[in-house]
C-alpha cells in the first residue's frame, strides 16, 4: 500500500469544492485548478489537459470518498 | 423503463420544481440561485451514496446523467440572466456569479468523469504517469 501526497492534496480539494458552501466556490475551485495545473505542467506526459487529469482522478477519488464516510460515521459512532 | 430508486427521486422531483418555477419566472433571481445550490447540494450527497459509495447499477448511472443534465441547463439558464457585469458582486445570499459558474463547471467535470470515453484503463494510465504510484495500491485516511 502507498501514499502519494500530491494526489491527496488535490483530492482533498476536490473534496472541499463539492462540499463546501455556495458563496466559497469561485475560491475552492481555484484552488483545486491551481493543484491540478502545476500537476500538469511538471508532468512529463505531453499533451495532458487539466480536464483530462481532473476526469482520470475519477476512481481514486471514489475510494478517497468512500474512506472519508467511512471514517466519519466512525468518529460520530464513538461521539454518540 | 428505468427504476427510480430513493434519492434519485426526491432529488429529481425537487429539481424539476424548480425548472418549472425558474422558466415561469415565478421568484427573484437570488431566490432561484438559493433554489439551485439546494439541489446541487441533495445531488452530490444522492451522488455519494449511489455512485461512490456503493457499486453504481446502470439505473442509478441513468439518473444520474439525466438530472446532472438538467442542472447543468438551469445553472446555464441563471447563468444567462445574471448579467455578467455583476462579475464581482455579491447577492443576498453572499453567492456571487463567480460561484454559480464554478459550480456549474464543477457539474461539466462530473459530466466528463462518469459519462465520458475515458475507460478506467486510462485513468490508471494517467495516475501511474502523472503520479508515479499505482493506482490500486493507494491507501487512504488517517489509518493508512
Amino acid at each position: 500500500m502507498s501514499r502519494c501526497p500530491k494526489l491527496e492534496a488535490i483530492l482533498a480539494a476536490k473534496h472541499r469544492l463539492e462540499n463546501g458552501a455556495p458563496e466559497e466556490q469561485a475560491k475552492l475551485r481555484a484552488e483545486l485548478e491551481e493543484l491540478l495545473k502545476n500537476v500538469v505542467t511538471g508532468s512529463r506526459s505531453s499533451g495532458l489537459t487539466v480536464r483530462q487529469l481532473e476526469d482520470s482522478l475519477r476512481d481514486v477519488y471514489r475510494e478517497f470518498v468512500r474512506v472519508k464516510r467511512r471514517e466519519e460515521r466512525e468518529k460520530l459512532s464513538r461521539i454518540r | 423503463m428505468m427504476t427510480l430508486t430513493p434519492p434519485w427521486q426526491a432529488v429529481a422531483s425537487i429539481v424539476e420544481h424548480n425548472t418549472r418555477d425558474l422558466i415561469a419566472g415565478r421568484f427573484t433571481l437570488g431566490s432561484e440561485v438559493a433554489s439551485w445550490f439546494k439541489s446541487l447540494t441533495l445531488f452530490r450527497e444522492a451522488e455519494a451514496d449511489r455512485l461512490m459509495e456503493n457499486e453504481p447499477t446502470p439505473d442509478d448511472l441513468a439518473w444520474h446523467r439525466a438530472i446532472l443534465a438538467t442542472l447543468q441547463a438551469d445553472g446555464e439558464r441563471l447563468l444567462l440572466e445574471w448579467a455578467e457585469a455583476d462579475d464581482g458582486s455579491r447577492n443576498a445570499d453572499r453567492i456571487s456569479r463567480a460561484d454559480l459558474e464554478a459550480a456549474v463547471r464543477g457539474l461539466g467535470s462530473a459530466q466528463t468523469a462518469w459519462h465520458g470515453e475515458m475507460t478506467a484503463e486510462q485513468r490508471k494510465a494517467i495516475i501511474r504517469e502523472v503520479f508515479q504510484v499505482e493506482p490500486d495500491d493507494l491507501k487512504f485516511g488517517s489509518a493508512a
